[in-house]
């Protein structure tokens, strides 16, 4: 292959050579010689030559040899590393030369002694295209190999394997020489034969290194950290790629907590799980989520974001985080776009891969239950595939929490339920090499069953004739459900001379919370004191002064709280998106450049929705008759149940059994005569929150690729309009504060972006690139922001009201990355980035007496509105690599290490002087993450431990710097074994934050927590099976 | 955080107890929340007048509801007992009436009902009213008293049940106690402010908790000061020199009268050996003229009857919830006395 190469240069060089003295010969000497000297018509120069897979170049040489012809051309334009086989006699040069216009799409114009040489591969491509396709896969495991660099030799004509291993090559009709290369495999070197408009079957199997230097069992881990590295290498923007396989290295049981291992990606915890998805310091609404290229809704009534603690980590073939968009993308991402990829049908052999989990959780003292199972098979010579995926994750789980809300005290017990129940399904169809059919579907089901159990010390602290000293009693018992499904039935063909690819989709998130139920308690005593003080970490308290240390405290008697109320809930949340889209490539070349133009367009219509049902009622009946009590008061004794903690933060605190929601229930169902509704309270409730939104997105884009030599330049311009109408309703407040009035409101806005983007990709080395990109995006509203609903308390002179003319946030986005990969060993990579954010969109108050049930009387309102303009500068380094370089025992060390820094500015209304401005962090904004896990594979066993850093980020902005919210560094430490017994099953046990850290808020500065909540440690231990 | 022996085990039996567990995804049970059913209240617990009072009217309501009100009958029984003093075999309905409005006119209409032979029980048809539509949102029962000067003792109403094919069930509230009034301070007084004197007298007590009272000016006021001591409530009327229309429309007939502009001042009080204290709340002003917040206060005074007739009302003490600290009270360190005379 070497002397290809080097015969290719130096055919390049001759031929340049050759067309300097052509051009100056045609320039200067045939004028003049011209007239003395005249050559033969190349029909009557006799020749026979026979060559078989020669290069141009070659066959040029071998004429000019033999006649005293000369070849005049231009190296750029004309491909001369091509191959070509003459096997008939054409007897004169003129056949011969029209047999090669025809093979290699040249065209040939005698002048005297010179022949011109020219490419008529723009003008006459549709005469001689044509394409190879095929898949890449390990040629031991027949697993395919996402992201390998598929290339024609000697040309700029390549691609790479998509997530299924698949890859199309366009060019000329002719034989090539055809080289694939992947990150810890041998470069494969092939020929294939292109026929005009003809596909080419090339399957392609590639020999890992591995496997042939070292004779060693390759583990999946090894393999999803290959397929990664070289998807990520072979990305045209700027990507991370996390596959199924390198999930399964962390002990990461959902997408969000996958992610957080990813660089610049943080995460939002909610009970110690993963939910939200932060990418580079910005907070959840300026990422956008897809499930195979296409947004899903969320399922949250007020978001656009999506918790993705609501899909299994093992429903996915990979994640991928594109950290700068490209124009065939939605814009709407500022942070960047999460694409979670569903699994495929891959081989016509049987593929089950089955796992089962147990676990326990010390907090809760309970087990957890994991399984899953997929099946997938080729059928009818692989042409139909059928995948079916199933998990079910079930989780018990808790906390410990106190919180703090300014003088009162809240100590809270959770106790939850969690399950996640996936499915997933795709069917696809090939029809040859060049068509193929696909319907995907997922279903994701995530419940999220919580008893929380609340004491809330309520401290009269001026000691004032009008207030008691208090403590409230609350038990919750809530199930939430949240369905994301989603439905994609598309095409793509591929043709010699374009390619079309076209969608629909459906997609549905749904959170229902069939039952919200809590029940309130509360009782006065007559010395209740807190001190937050002695001990920051952990408030104390006395109760008619004894401490709450003492099992005499009175606060710990439940009949000394009297029934207060019983709240029902009920809310409903859909969001649905309709989406269809087509996709036209065409491919091109110039001279040596090869490149495509793409276009395409897109529609997407959303319907968005939510219900609240909130009844709260108040007892009035008098005395209560419960089993195993004598008539009497409405006291905590006669309904408490439940478990009780009697560990809670860890003894530190004593806790009483809680009202039991049922018995409560069951006594309301037998007496409602004794209840009273709230009326005015569930009317206000359910008008302020509830709404309806439809939003209509219509978006095209223009894009073109080329690859010039070692650059690639990826540009264009994305055009996207946006139409939203809702109906939502105003609630006012009268002076006295009583619901005055309830308004529908309805109404509509529409705004358009013009994004152009840019990607530069400089392949310094095969493994070495540097990137650099120039993005537009933008994130829209939140839903809760833009409806109109208002609450207008005209006693308080205060209202929140929606802000139906807000405009999404714009962003300018500028990135420079540079990678090396150390092979299949690892990456170093690095990179800066800057954003620059327009209409930043802020919560502002103001005052003002001309709005509408203002009754002119000045409001200060608050209102999310677009601001100034914010920044976001960050640097981020990512370090992977198997250590085979250390000597010893040491060699079989790994590590993986990233670290984010980001600095952001916001400029926003000052709190303190109204008509001024502050500068603030961006919310979620940490200024340092990281990840760091070192792993030792010992013979079949391999033992890692992984600590996931995140660093203190603005929560919530409050009503003056002293109030605002930051939630504290956390740090978590994580371990996982897994021992390979045979290569198609493992065993694995993995321990989840071992050191117990907390979740922590403070306020102001980090000597005031005002939360503090603990999970203990959980673990799982399971076996993973791969047929 | 190491593992323990013990915890070891936990983890074996309940790995081993989960193999068929699953998610308990339900309430154990199901609240009837749902088109919570409209519900029949009397508007008040407890309830008294003077001795000499010769009715009294107690007033039945549909507690705060969403929706429409029923369009078909019900049947309201009703019992009167626990009959204390004066009342037994005194007390009984006289009639039950609600008002329609139409064009600013108020129109009484009468309710039916059926008492049993004593009075003491029987039952109340509402039905729907032809011009609303529906049944009526409110009636009033109204009770004959004894009427005597000297009336004293106690007497309960009750709602005992309710018969109807609609949503409507009794509510929480049904039983009423009527009590006769023997407080040293009920009943109807008056105050003269005769000069500036009394009046800056008058408004350093009340000013503080009237928004209204404290704009006033001697100039704006005729002098006249109307106390009424009802059951558990204080009512002050300050009758203002202006005079305005008041036009009034009942049964179809509109009445056009002249009168004294008031002011009016509600606290609830309690009274008893001689300790008066009255609670209640006042809205706090804003620059705009208008209220922006409404504050609970406390006035605590003590009282003395003289033989002539008169009311002494000695203030010692206000505060509000804004101002309650040593120090800061509205008043405190001082005493006003007020004279208030039998009305």
């Amino acid at each position: 292959m070497n002397n290809l190469k080097q015969a290719k240069q130096k055919a390049i060089g001759f031929a340049g050579f050759a067309v300097l003295i052509s051009v100056l010969q045609l320039s200067f000497l045939n004028p003049l010689l011209g007239a003395t000297h005249s050559a033969k018509d190349i029909y009557a120069v006799e020749m026979h030559l026979k060559v078989s897979n020669a290069p141009l170049h070659e066959i040029f040489k071998s004429i000019e040899d033999r006649t005293e012809f000369r070849f005049t051309y231009s190296s750029k334009n004309i491909n001369l590393a091509r191959l070509v086989t003459i096997e008939k006699d054409y007897n004169t040069l003129g056949k011969l030369l029209d047999f090669l216009a025809l093979e290699a799409s040249l065209e040939f114009k005698q002048l005297n002694t010179n022949i011109l040489v020219k490419s008529v591969v723009n003008s006459r491509r549709t005469a001689a295209q044509g394409t190879i396709s095929g898949r890449v896969t390990d040629g031991h495991t027949k697993e395919v190999l996402p992201g390998a660099t598929i290339y024609i030799a000697g040309t700029t004509i390549g691609t790479t394997s998509d997530v299924n291993g698949e890859y199309l090559l366009r060019a000329s009709e002719g034989e090539y020489q055809v080289e694939v290369s992947y990150i810890g495999y041998k470069k494969f070197e092939g020929s294939a034969l292109i026929n005009s408009n003809q596909n080419s079957v090339l399957n392609i199997s590639l020999i890992s290194d591995a496997t042939e230097l070292k004779d060693v069992t390759i583990t999946g881990m090894m393999q999803g950290q290959q397929r990664a590295l070289n998807q990520q290498r072979s990305a045209e923007n700027i990507k991370n790629v996390v596959s199924a396989d390198q999930i399964g290295r962390f002990p990461d049981p959902n997408v969000a907590e996958a992610l957080q291992r990813v660089p610049a990606v943080n995460i939002e915890r909610d009970q110690g799980e993963g939910r939200y998805v932060l990418v580079r310091g910005l907070a959840p609404q300026f990422t956008n989520i897809s499930i195979n290229g296409e947004q899903i809704p969320s399922p949250e009534a007020g978001v656009r974001f999506v918790a993705l603690d609501a899909i299994p980590a093992d429903q996915l073939a990979s994640i991928e985080v594109s950290k700068a968009l490209t124009p065939d993308m939605d814009g709407d991402a500022i942070g960047g776009n999460v694409n979670l990829i569903t699994r495929t049908a891959q081989s016509s052999s049987p593929s089950i891969s089955a796992s089962a989990l147990a676990g326990y959780n010390q907090l809760v003292g309970r087990t957890n239950l994991q399984g899953s199972l997929e099946v997938s098979k080729r059928f009818f010579n692989d042409k139909l595939g059928i995948m079916l995926n199933s998990s079910y994750y079930e989780t018990d789980r808790g906390s410990d929490n106190w919180e703090r809300d300014d003088n009162d005290l809240e100590l809270r017990d959770y106790d939850l339920v969690r399950t996640r129940l996936g499915l997933s399904g795709t069917i696809d169809y090939r029809f040859n090499g060049s068509n193929e059919v696909y319907f995907r579907t997922i279903y994701n089901k995530f419940t999220d069953h919580e008893l929380r159990r609340r004491y809330i010390f309520v401290p009269n602290i001026d000691d004032s004739p009008f207030e008691e000293n208090n403590i409230e009693r609350f038990t919750k018992d809530r199930l939430e459900k949240q369905m994301v499904s989603s439905f994609n039935l598309g095409a793509k063909h591929n043709f010699p001379h374009f390619s079309l690819d076209y969608e629909a989709a459906y997609a549905e998130a749904i959170q229902d919370t069939p039952f919200d139920v809590e029940v309130g308690s509360v009782a006065e005593v007559d010395q209740l004191a807190i001190d937050f003080t002695s001990d920051k970490d952990f408030p104390q308290f006395s109760v008619d002064d004894l401490p709450h240390t003492s099992p005499s405290n009175v606060y710990l008697d439940n009949s000394i709280y009297k029934f207060d109320e019983f709240v029902m809930g009920r809310t409903y949340a859909t969001d649905i998106n309709k989406t269809a889209k087509i996709n036209l490539m065409f491919p091109l070349k110039s001279g040596n450049a090869s490149g495509s133009i793409k276009l395409g367009g897109k529609v997407r219509m959303k319907e968005k929705k939510y219900d609240v049902s909130e009844n709260v009622f108040s007892w009035e009946g008098g005395n209560v008759s419960f089993p195993g009590f004598e008539e009497g008061n409405y006291t905590l004794e006669k309904f408490q149940g439940g478990t009780v903690d009697n560990n809670f933060l860890d003894n530190r605190y004593q806790l009483r059994a809680n009202a039991d929601p049922a018995k409560v229930i069951r006594h309301f169902n037998q007496n409602k005569n004794g209840y009273e509704l709230d009326v005015e309270s569930k009317l206000a409730a359910e008008a302020i929150e509830a709404y309806q939104a439809s939003e209509d997105v219509y978006a095209g884009y223009l894009m073109s690729k080329w690859q010039i030599s070692k650059l690639m330049i990826l540009g264009g311009i994305r055009y996207e309009k946006t139409n939203v109408s809702y109906d939502s309703k105003e609630v006012i407040y009268d002076f006295q504060g009583n619901l005055e009035e309830i308004i529908p409101v309805s109404g509509s806005t529409n705004y358009y972006f013009v994004l152009p983007q840019l990607h530069l990709k400089y392949s310094l080395k095969e493994n070495t690139n540097i990137r650099l990109a120039a993005t537009r995006s933008y994130a829209r509203p939140n839903f809760q922001d833009i409806i109109p609903s208002q609450e207008i308390e005209l006693n308080s002179r205060e209202g929140f009201v929606g802000n139906p003319a807000l405009k999404p946030v714009e962003a300018t986005n500028l990135d420079f990355m540079t990678e090396h990969y150390f092979g299949a060993n690892g990456i170093l990579s690095g990179g800066v980035f800057y954003k620059k954010l327009n209409n930043f969109i802020f919560n502002r108050r103001f005052q003002t007496s001309n709005y509408p049930g203002a009754q002119g009387v000045d409001l200060t309102l608050t209102q999310a509105q677009n601001g100034e303009d914010a920044s976001l500068f960050g640097f981020e380094i990512a370090y992977q690599h198997n250590l085979t370089f250390l000597p010893g025992v040491l060699k079989d060390l790994s590590i993986y290490a990233n670290y984010t820094f980001t600095y952001s500015n916001a400029d926003i209304q000052s709190r303190n002087d109204l008509s001024k401005s502050e500068s603030i962090r961006l919310p979620g904004q940490a200024k340092n993450i990281g990840n760091l896990s070192i792993a030792y594979d010992w013979k079949r066993l391999n033992i890692r431990i992984s600590s996931n850093f995140n660093g203190s980020y603005l929560s919530e902005v409050g009503e003056d710097a002293d109030d605002d919210l930051y939630v504290n560094d956390r740090m978590q430490l994580d371990a996982t074994a897994t021992f390979t017994i045979t290569p198609k099953l493992r065993m694995f046990t993995e321990f989840l934050n071992i050191t117990n850290q907390p979740f922590e808020v403070y306020q102001g500065s980090t000597d005031q927590f005002i939360q503090r909540e603990f999970y203990s440690w959980w673990t799982r231990v399971g076996l993973k099976l791969d047929l | 955080m190491l593992m323990k022996t013990s915890q070891l085990k936990n983890i074996l039996i309940a790995s081993l107890s989960l193999i068929f567990a699953c998610a308990d995804n339900e309430l154990d049970v199901t609240p009837e929340d749902q088109n919570f059913p409209f519900q029949i209240i009397l508007d008040a617990d407890e309830g008294g007048d003077l001795p000499n009072a010769e009715d009294y009217s107690i007033e039945v309501t549909f507690a705060d509801y969403i929706g429409s009100l029923p369009k078909g009958t019900f049947t309201l029984s009703y019992q009167i007992d626990n009959f204390e003093g004066d009342m037994e075999g005194k007390v009984h309905i006289d009639q039950v009436l609600y008002e329609y409005e139409e064009d600013d006119c108020a129109f009484e209409r009468e309710i039916n009902f059926i008492p049993s032979n004593d009075g003491l029980s029987g039952s109340i048809l509402i039905t729907p009213d032809p011009d609303l539509g529906t049944v009526p949102e409110t009636f009033e029962i109204v009770l004959t008293l004894p009427g005597n000067d000297n009336t004293e003792g106690s007497f309960a109403f009750r709602l005992t049940s309710l018969e109807t094919s609609e949503r409507v069930i009794l509510g929480p509230a049904i039983e009423f106690e009527y009590e006769v009034l023997n407080s040293d301070v009920a009943g109807e007084w008056e105050m003269d402010i005769a000069d500036k004197e009394d009046f800056k007298t008058f408004k350093s007590i009340f000013a503080p908790l009237s928004h209204d009272i404290d704009e006033l000016e001697f100039i704006d006021i005729t002098g006249k000061v109307a106390f009424e001591f009802e059951y558990g409530e204080m009512q002050m009327e300050i009758e203002l020199a202006e005079e305005e229309e008041v036009v009034s429309c009942e049964d179809g007939e509109t009445e056009i009268e002249i009168k004294n502009k008031i002011i009016e001042f509600e606290a609830d009080y309690e009274a008893d050996d001689g300790e008066l204290s009255l609670e209640g709340s006042h809205e706090i002003i804003g620059e705009d003229g208008e209220a922006e917040d409404e504050v609970d206060f406390i006035l605590r005074a003590e009282y003395t009857n003289s033989e002539d007739g008169t009311l002494n009302l000695t203030i010692e003490h206000i505060v509000d919830e804004n101002n309650f600290k040593v120090g800061e009270e509205l008043l405190n360190g001082k005493t006003v006395t007020l004279k208030l005379i039998k009305g």
